[in-house]
């Protein structure tokens, strides 16, 4: 994506980096704020799209994706000075804002829930019982998750990964994590922060290439 | 979590654990608001939530890509466009119209005007826009109405007045060449410290309204100046909206 500009731009990752004489991300908020609709279409399409595919894949519904993004967009247009509030850069801070969104309308949809996350408790059971069930990780970690983000989360020690993949893919809290892998809740929360920081060395130092992770 | 002492090396590792969950929007509800407040203080957790989401961020822009459904973006421009107009009270209305130049790219189209955060869309194409305030209490308004029945009258102008459902009319929009005026006459009033009232364009009937410019409409005029709409003044030059492309 364009008009990245903290310090996770230059990193190897998916995103793009911006390209000269492009307005910045910032200096299009500052538009929104004077009710610029161009500038709204323009991050709209520099980032509608990794919206859309986060926002999909966490509420495994394409409508329930469209209504996320639009209300990210729309919460932009309302109130643009929250991303000045906020720290970082802005499309980390979109996408942060997605998930958050995404996340919580799979909370609010208790039957939408139950249908997505099957696979990962799935997972998650058959994986405690008899080791990874290979129909079922292919279901979530190939359907769901992609090859490359595979390959970035393999690298992790599997209960670091776990704990990630339902939190942040399936949208359980720390305690609900807890509880579906029969894990202590401070076990948890430690598995999560060491995961996120080495999952920060893995995406730092890049992915590797397709098909090459696992 | 409540025995949390910030002094302590450990409970802050407690806390920089928490930062993980509220990155992940993962928290209970009782280690958010424990969070929360100490989030808002400690720079070093502020640091590593900033890490967190950014490192979330890379790992979301590695996810496969989806192309959102064309529709997406319309349906948020509308979706903006709608929260603009419908904060408050609308005052629907109705549209009498004028041609004086027979100019085919003006369209007859549906008029509408909002109290408070207040919305006049109209559907007009390549114009400037001139917002103008009228009011009729003194010998400012006088002013305007003169400078309204010029318009009116100026070869090549047209005109359309805008009325409520009971037929009082508030409004006229003028345009004459290049320009669209809006000429106020009996909308309430706003207080432009908290609201404006918004000109909107219409640019086709599945093509979703956007605003034009903004302009506040005073209580009285008189001295100083009434600034009715825009940065006009009586005799001087109004605010120009350029309509975007």
């Amino acid at each position: 994506m364009v008009g990245q500009t903290s310090s996770g731009a230059s990193r190897a990752s998916g995103r793009r980096t911006a390209e000269p004489g492009e307005t910045s991300d910032a200096e299009l908020m500052a538009q929104v704020a004077e009710r610029n609709t161009s500038a709204l279409d323009t991050l709209y399409e520099r980032y509608g799209k990794p919206a859309y595919s986060l926002a999909r894949r966490i509420t495994g519904d394409e409508g329930f994706a469209q209504d996320v993004v639009q209300d990210v967009f729309l919460a932009l247009w309302k109130d643009p000075d929250s991303y000045h509030r906020a720290r970082g850069g802005f499309a980390s801070w979109l996408l942060s804002v997605t998930h958050h969104k995404a996340v919580d309308a799979v909370r609010r949809e208790e039957s939408l829930r139950r249908r997505r996350s099957l696979a990962t408790q799935e997972f998650l059971v058959e994986q405690n019982a008899n080791g990874v069930s290979q129909a079922v990780y292919d279901r979530v970690w190939t359907t769901v998750i992609g090859e490359r983000v595979r390959g970035a989360l393999s690298q992790l020690p599997s209960p670091q990964r776990d704990a990630l993949v339902l939190a942040y893919f399936g949208g359980y809290t720390q305690r609900e994590v807890a509880t579906l892998t029969n894990t202590a809740l401070g076990t948890v929360k430690t598995r999560m922060l060491a995961g996120m920081r080495r999952l920060r060395v893995v995406l730092g130092a890049g992915l590797a290439p397709e098909g090459g992770a696992l | 979590m409540s025995e949390l002492d910030l002094t302590d090396a450990r409970s802050h590792q407690r806390f920089e654990e928490l930062a993980a969950g509220w990155a992940l929007h993962g928290l209970d509800v009782s280690d958010e608001q424990l969070f929360q407040p100490h989030l808002d203080s400690c720079e070093g957790c502020q640091r590593t939530v900033d890490e967190l989401v950014d490192t979330l961020g890379d790992l979301a822009f590695e996810l496969p890509s989806d192309e959102p459904p064309a529709t997406l973006g319309d349906r948020i421009r509308a979706a903006a466009a709608h929260y603009e107009a419908g904060s408050v009270r609308p005052l629907i209305l109705s549209v009498s119209r004028k041609d004086r130049s027979r100019r085919p790219t003006v369209r007859s189209v549906p008029w509408m005007v909002t109290a408070a955060a207040a919305v006049i869309v109209v559907a007009l194409g390549g114009w400037n826009v001139v917002l103008r305030g009228s009011q009729t209490s003194d010998s400012h308004a006088t002013v305007q109405q003169q400078h309204l029945i010029h318009q009116l009258l100026a070869p090549g102008s047209q005109s359309t007045a805008l009325s409520t459902s009971d037929g009082h009319r508030v409004a006229y929009v003028v345009t004459s060449g290049a320009d669209l005026e809006v000429v106020t006459d009996g909308v309430a009033a706003n207080d432009s410290a908290r609201t404006r009232y918004w000109l909107w364009g219409v640019w086709g009937a599945n093509t979703a309204p956007r605003p034009l410019g903004s302009f506040s409409v005073s209580g009285r005029c008189g001295a100083p100046p009434c600034r009715s709409v825009g940065g006009w003044q009586a005799g001087g030059q109004g605010d120009r909206f350029r309509r975007e492309s």
